[in-house]
């Protein structure tokens, strides 16, 4: 799907954080949109939890610095990290670049099989960022 | 013991960084009292709130200078207005978002100018019929353009300080030089309006060159703050691949402004390096008695804590207390 120039990819699902989660057999990927890295710009840093953390749902997973955004990573689910991405730590372009390919962030074990009822599919994200847009 | 002021580069790096910093804090502290005022510039977002001074510009991404350490990209950040008519409709929905103000900017000509003469009508418009502050970046300007924008009802200004020669020939690429820039600076400081000079340090490519020229320029007008700008070497840009002033250096310079001009408050600009540059850059500011952080990092706000400062924060530009 394509709202405007806003890519949101079928398959995956949204928190109104701008965090995509894209589950498979008890894991989960999670990154930023494309709509939230094209909003705040050049990322210059970013900061991910150590493998074996525990992230609880809309807790603080990491931060996260462009030159006109600093903000903390907020997780739509709780879980464990098996593995944080060490290549946006060095080159954190990568999330300008490819928000759902080389720019993923972490890699989490899921608590349940379930996915968060918050969390939007790709229609309802568009949605939510048509008003993020009015505002 | 440290002079009252230093003059030069060579004297600032020759004193122990510990005892500067000290000796700046002071000097802060005793006339301005121990409090830290915080910023959230433009409409940036800092942990969840967002800024309410946005920043337009009057030639959406255009600028013939095409600064080594911008090459437009600053300007593409920026909510375009290029023709009066915009800006009317740009700050009336800014106005209606409930916005504080707005930050007027934009490219500049050849010659470093921002084209005001066809806003200046929308100008006064704004400011008669909006709640909106207007700050200007205003680039170089002539004594008349000055005043005609003090009529128009801005409320402060904006200035970059270049003080070496070379290095508004090589990074701004601005034929008119110190000559242009002093000329400026005299054309406001005339004008009577709160006027705000940003030096960026490391602007020579990573390197200090003329920042302390710069201060001495500035010293000599009655300024309202100072704020100090770090180079951040954007992607894309000559200097993308430039190492910035080493936190050290910031701190130093703001310890330097600190002694030259103990009354101006001093605030450390949104314009800085990320991540662990600014963790340092801002502890260290807060060491050499820093007044205002645009964007601070959290480390610096626990220190600030520690170091019993009153802490406020504005969703406006580092230059104005809402």
């Amino acid at each position: 799907m394509e709202l405007e120039k806003t890519v949101i990819p079928e398959g995956l699902r949204y928190s109104r954080g701008h965090v995509w989660a894209a589950f498979e057999n008890g894991l989960c990927v999670l990154g930023w949109t494309d709509y939230i890295q094209q909003n705040a710009g050049d990322v210059n840093y970013v900061e991910l939890p150590e493998p074996g953390k525990r992230v609880e749902k809309d807790q603080e997973f990491g931060t996260i610095e462009t030159s006109k955004w600093v903000d903390r990573l907020y997780s739509p689910i709780a879980g464990e990290v098996v593995a944080s991405n060490r290549e946006v730590l060095q080159r954190p372009e990568l999330i300008n670049q490819a928000p759902f390919g080389e720019g993923w962030l972490v890699l989490l074990r899921v608590d349940t099989a379930v996915e968060s009822p918050t969390l939007l599919s790709p229609d309802e994200y568009a949605a939510y960022v048509q008003t993020c847009e009015e505002r | 013991m440290l002079p009252d002021s230093l003059q030069s580069w060579d004297t600032v790096v020759a004193f122990d960084l510990g005892s500067l910093l000290d000796a700046a804090r002071e000097l802060s502290w005793a006339i301005h009292g121990r409090r830290l005022d915080c910023f959230i510039p433009g409409r940036m977002v800092y942990m969840g709130e967002r800024g309410e001074y946005p920043m337009v510009s009057l030639t959406a991404d255009a600028c013939a200078l095409n600064c080594d350490h911008c090459s437009r990209k600053i300007l593409k950040s920026m909510v375009p207005a290029p023709d009066p008519d915009a800006l009317k409709t740009v700050c009336r929905q800014l106005d209606a978002e409930g916005n504080a103000g707005v930050l007027l900017s934009g490219g500049a000509n050849g010659a470093g100018a921002l084209p005001w003469e066809p806003f200046l009508e929308t100008i006064r418009w704004v400011k008669e019929n909006t709640g909106l502050k207007i700050s200007i970046h205003s680039g170089i300007i002539d004594a008349e353009m000055a005043l005609q924008l003090r009529e128009a009802g801005i409320d402060q200004v904006l200035i970059d300080v270049v003080g070496s020669e070379e290095t508004i020939r090589r990074v701004y690429h601005l034929p008119g030089g110190l000559t242009a820039m002093k000329a400026s600076l005299n054309a406001w400081a005339a004008t009577k309006l709160p006027l705000i000079p940003h030096i960026a340090v490391g602007l020579h490519y990573g390197r200090i060159q003329g920042e302390m020229e710069a201060l001495e320029m500035v010293a000599q007008h009655a300024i309202a703050s100072l704020v100090v700008v770090v180079l951040n070497p954007l992607r894309e840009t000559p200097m993308a691949d430039r190492p910035p002033p080493a936190p050290e250096t910031v701190a130093r310079f703001i310890a330097a402004a600190r002694l030259r001009m103990p009354t101006v408050p001093i605030a450390l600009s949104c314009g800085r390096p990320s991540g662990l540059h600014r963790v340092e850059t801002d502890c260290l500011a807060l060491r050499a008695g820093v007044n205002r952080i645009a964007m601070p990092a959290q480390g610096a706000l626990e220190q600030a804590r520690e170091m019993g400062l009153a802490i406020a924060f504005h969703k406006t530009c580092c230059s104005r207390i809402s």
